[in-house]
């Protein structure tokens, strides 16, 4: 009975238990859940999209770079990228692999291994494979019941129709897919555009789930560039430059052509150069813009400048009389003319189409340190031309207040000043172009995606010499060209050329001192000479062979700046070049 | 000598004689968890063939022969219960010996647990947790009654845990480890409510412990049971493994947030990520799908299900009544608890139906005979308050 009666109230006592346990459980289950649904909740919603989700990102198509007359330099073509999930495909990595080697040029044991990695969610097995090709391995996935785990995404292909044709001007993009080198570079944030995105919503498999939910940023496609580079001319220049670099045993040549009213570079060429197309090609030395990156001593063309900036000054013309003497020597160099000579009697003129040292440091020593520098400097020496090129060099001129007698006397010659091809060819143009300097310009426009043009910023011009210093220099060059000149290679028939040939000590890079039996030769000229339109401008360097400026640059100028009259039609002015005196 | 107060029989109309609560409980838990098993799928090709509510028309046929087979124990004569109950038990022992027979049996997910029957998957399982707890009530209150005594001797825990041994056994060879941890808290509660003394039950519990143990230690346990324990500890061991669920579960049910995203909106749900979602895992689908308020809802009917089980328990008039009545307590609790917990991560991974909610034939069937049996009990015991009959028992005054 007690022992009944025990029992049954220890019953009694166990459901209350039981009442109490389910209080207890479901008090757990009400905190568990507010934690996890209340609490937590942001982070969970953020997981849960995070893997419910991918984000695909839709490359916006580059912008184009095109010639003056809108021939494609650089475009981009569609192609895909062959990714994988590695989680999906790790069970059939090998069939896969198969697969794909079978279809794209890949490497079987890389590719086993890209897609075992069963911890990864995504990895890339190929870059840039055209679409045509990628449909192909598409096919053979599924053909197979292998597309499990196997996507592409647009990775569009930069292509460089003309291959290595103004390569170093273009540039390249680098496998991000941003520009890495020239104009590529320097307009990158104008040609990509800007990447869109969609997002899919993804099933556990990898698989796009259809109809979900996808939020898709269109992408906004990157705009072209017209530049001012004619491609068949720069085609034109590459080949006849890489031809005399060769014949003459050059370390590098520059040539480029400007037109010398508006600035603009028709041509801008170099050797050695690369082709963007060919990574092989392509080394530290091959990349560079040389001709506005590199500086060298220029020599004797550098006469020009400092003629002009006396004549400016009303203190020479082209029939102004020099005595020059064998030699000169000043703060104790003595310095003599490139071939030895008696005391001669010169005109400027003869200074100038003999390229004497002596007779150019005579006239020169009219103007102070700082006149001569400020003149200079507006010629745009020792500082960067901003023609859009990355890296650009502004050169070394330095400050009239450190220079002595002798850094005067050689910088008037041209030594102990050092310029990029490009200061210097727009220098040469601004004589051409009556005293009035204008900014070197590589592109003329933009063009947006749906065709709207906007012009690129006007060309900077300045007034540096009068436009009569200008014309008594043109026609002091003239003599250059002429058969008793330094450069009768440069004469084109029925028209009248000027320029101006130099040949200057090059400086070694390491030492910074000047190495006997090696130069710079060069020569720049402009044509006609009596109504100016381009520039060109030749340079050689480090020639092996005993060349000068008039015996291998000049010729090179001679033919492409044949070329650029003759493509644009300028003709002769069929006026007779002046027969200036050069010696009395 | 006890005095046994003979129950004063009261006439009610008939329909007062069913537990409302208990009945609109389930009902909107088969409901709710109809919806969530439609929501579940519907997008789910791999499953439904490409008739987004293949599984919607399948539980429907479920539920509809669940609640015949539950309204039929309800309306059997009180009496006759007692002779249905060995039968449902050996019937469920049989089942469980059939899953083993080549032909018959189907191995499903590694476990041999399914009968398949002209194209019906059964687990026997379901209905050997009916079978224990009819077949212990049924043993303890004949023995005690046969001695004219409201609760058990010691001499009655063999006998009772024999009944429960046959299965327990024969579950644990499919192996079922999650239905065996069921069967383990239904022995438990039926056995403490019987009167078992405590010191028996505590035996009981570090036999239970001990058999555990031994379990992991020896390898009974097969290597996917092992590591789902180690998974529970720390789901991100292995995520795309073993802790897959249990972190796929705790994303779906936090990205619900309190209000939920709505059905058919749960893009967890939608995309699934959660495996066995309409099945084991239909809690994730309220909590991502109805959010904090929609999960709580199912918890708080589950509370209300329990709640009328102890009740009825308590105002049964007779031994067998409240021994079933706690053993069906126990079983939906404890699957319950198991069931939630795991969604929630604070349980281990292990296969068992949401009562009620979860997607399944033969857990639908087993709990509606349940909730009939309940009915039964309930019948006999009394109505609501003011019709009941009358039990003078120590129990019956108790207040809870």
């Amino acid at each position: 009975m007690t022992r009944q009666r025990s029992r049954s109230a220890a019953a009694a006592t166990r459901l209350r238990v039981c009442f109490l346990a389910v209080a207890i459980i479901l008090s757990l289950f009400a905190g568990r859940l507010f934690q996890l649904q209340g609490i937590d909740s942001g982070a969970y919603a953020a997981m849960a999209v995070e893997q419910g989700s991918k984000k695909v990102p839709l490359p916006a198509a580059r912008g184009e770079i095109l010639d003056r007359n809108g021939i494609a330099l650089a475009k981009s073509v569609e192609a895909v990228a062959v990714t994988a999930d590695p989680s999906i495909t790790a069970r059939h990595a090998t069939k896969i692999a198969e697969v794909l080697v079978g279809k794209l040029d890949l490497d079987y044991f890389d590719t086993l291994q890209r897609l075992s990695q069963a911890d990864l969610r995504f990895v890339y097995l190929a870059h840039k494979v055209p679409t045509w090709k990628a449909t192909k391995v598409v096919n053979a996935l599924q053909a197979a019941g292998l597309s499990a785990g196997v996507y592409t995404e647009r990775d569009p292909l930069r292509t460089y129709p003309g291959d290595a044709l103004a390569a170093n001007v273009l540039g390249l993009v680098g496998s991000n897919g941003d520009g890495a080198a020239g104009l590529e570079q320097t307009y990158q944030s104008t040609l990509a555009g800007t990447d869109g995105s969609a997002t899919y919503e993804l099933s556990p498999d990898g698989e796009r789930i259809p109809l979900a939910d996808s939020t898709v940023t269109e992408p906004v496609d990157g705009t072209s560039l017209r530049t001012t580079l004619d491609r068949d001319l720069q085609w034109y220049a590459d080949r006849r430059l890489s031809q005399a670099v060769t014949e003459t045993g050059s370390g590098w040549g520059v040539a480029v052509t400007m037109d010398v009213q508006t600035g603009q570079v028709l041509q801008l060429s170099q050797v050695p150069t690369f082709d963007a197309n060919d990574p092989a090609s392509i080394s530290p030395s091959s990349i560079n813009a040389r001709g506005v990156q590199i500086v060298y001593e220029p020599g004797s063309v550098q006469k020009v400048m400092t003629m002009a900036a006396i004549a400016d000054q009303g203190l020479v013309n082209p029939t102004t009389k020099v005595v020059v003497p064998p030699s000169l020597t000043i703060d104790d160099f003595e310095i003599s003319d490139s071939s030895d000579h008696g005391t001669i009697h010169l005109t400027a003129t003869g200074v100038i189409s003999k390229s004497s040292n002596l007779g150019t440091i005579l006239l020169a020593k009219q103007l102070s340190d700082s006149k001569l520098h400020s003149y200079l400097r507006s010629f745009g020496f020792g500082t960067e031309t901003e023609i859009g090129l990355p890296g650009e060099s502004g050169g070394i001129l330095n400050p009239p207040t450190t220079w002595s007698d002798a850094n005067h006397a050689t910088i008037a010659f041209g030594q102990g000043i050092s310029v990029t091809a490009v200061q210097m060819a727009a220098a040469v143009g601004t004589i051409a172009n009556g005293g009035t300097y204008v900014q070197p310009t590589l592109v003329q426009e933009f063009i947006a995606p749906g065709g709207q043009v906007e012009a690129a910023p006007a060309a900077r011009t300045h007034r540096v010499v009068s436009e009569g210093a200008a014309a008594e220099v043109t026609e002091m060059m003239e003599a250059v060209t002429r058969d008793d000149g330094t450069a009768p290679l440069a004469q084109i028939p029925g028209y009248r050329v000027a320029g101006k040939t130099g040949t200057a000590w090059r400086v070694d890079p390491e030492t910074g001192r000047y190495v006997r039996g090696e130069n710079t030769v060069s020569f720049v000229g402009f044509a006609p000479a009596d109504e100016p339109r381009f520039v060109t401008y030749v340079v050689l360097d480090n020639p092996t062979t005993d060349a000068s400026g008039g015996s291998s640059a000049a010729p090179v100028f001679q033919d492409v700046i044949s070329m650029a009259l003759e493509r644009y039609g300028v003709p002769p002015t069929g006026a007779k070049a002046p027969n200036t005196k050069t010696e009395w | 000598m006890t005095v046994l107060h003979a129950p004063r029989v009261v006439r009610r109309h008939r329909w007062a004689d069913l537990d409302w609560w208990l009945v609109i409980a389930v009902a909107l838990l088969v409901l709710i968890g109809t919806v969530l098993i439609w929501s579940a799928t519907s997008h789910r090709d791999d499953l439904t063939g490409g008739r987004p509510t293949a599984y919607l028309s399948k539980q429907g046929v479920n539920v509809v022969i669940a609640v015949t087979l539950g309204g039929l124990i309800a309306a059997t004569d009180r009496r006759s219960i007692r002779v249905w109950a060995p039968l449902i038990y050996i019937g469920s022992v049989v089942g469980l010996l059939l899953v083993f027979v080549p032909g018959v049996g189907a191995t499903i997910n590694g476990s041999h647990s399914w009968l398949d029957v002209g194209g019906l998957s059964i687990q026997p399982v379901e209905f050997a947790k009916v079978g224990v707890i009819v077949g212990m009530a049924l043993v303890l209150a004949e023995r005690a009654e046969a001695g004219l005594r409201s609760v058990m001797r010691d001499s009655d825990l063999l006998p009772a845990l024999a009944i429960a041994a046959v299965p327990a056994v024969l579950i644990l060879a499919q192996p079922d480890l999650g239905s065996l941890m069921v069967l383990a808290a239904i022995v438990f509660g039926v056995l403490a409510m019987a009167g078992t003394a405590k010191r028996w039950l505590g035996a009981l519990l570090a036999v239970g412990v001990t058999a555990l143990v031994l379990a992991v230690a020896v390898g009974v346990l097969q290597e996917y049971q092992l590591s789902r324990f180690e998974a529970f500890a720390d789901p991100s061991l292995d995520p795309r493994g073993a802790g897959y669920n249990t972190i796929q579960a705790r994303i779906a049910i936090g990205n619900g947030g309190v209000l939920g995203q709505g059905l058919f909106q749960g893009s967890q749900t939608q995309s699934g990520f959660v495996p066995e979602q309409h099945t084991d895992f239909i809690f994730t689908v309220a909590g991502e799908e109805l959010g904090l308020v929609g999960s709580a809802a199912v918890i708080m009917l589950l509370g209300v299900v329990l709640w009328r089980c102890l009740r009825i328990a308590r105002q049964a008039d007779d031994l067998f009544g409240r021994l079933a009545a706690v053993g069906i307590a126990c079983w939906f609790g404890f699957q319950s608890f198991q069931n939630i917990g795991m969604c929630l991560g604070i349980m281990p991974v292990t296969g068992v139906p949401l009562p009620f909610v979860s997607y399944g034939g033969t857990s639908m069937f087993a709990s509606m005979m349940a909730v009939g049996l309940l009915l039964n009990i309930r019948r006999r015991a009394g109505g609501p308050t003011g019709h009941g009959v009358v039990v003078r028992s120590r129990l019956q005054r108790s207040r809870f």
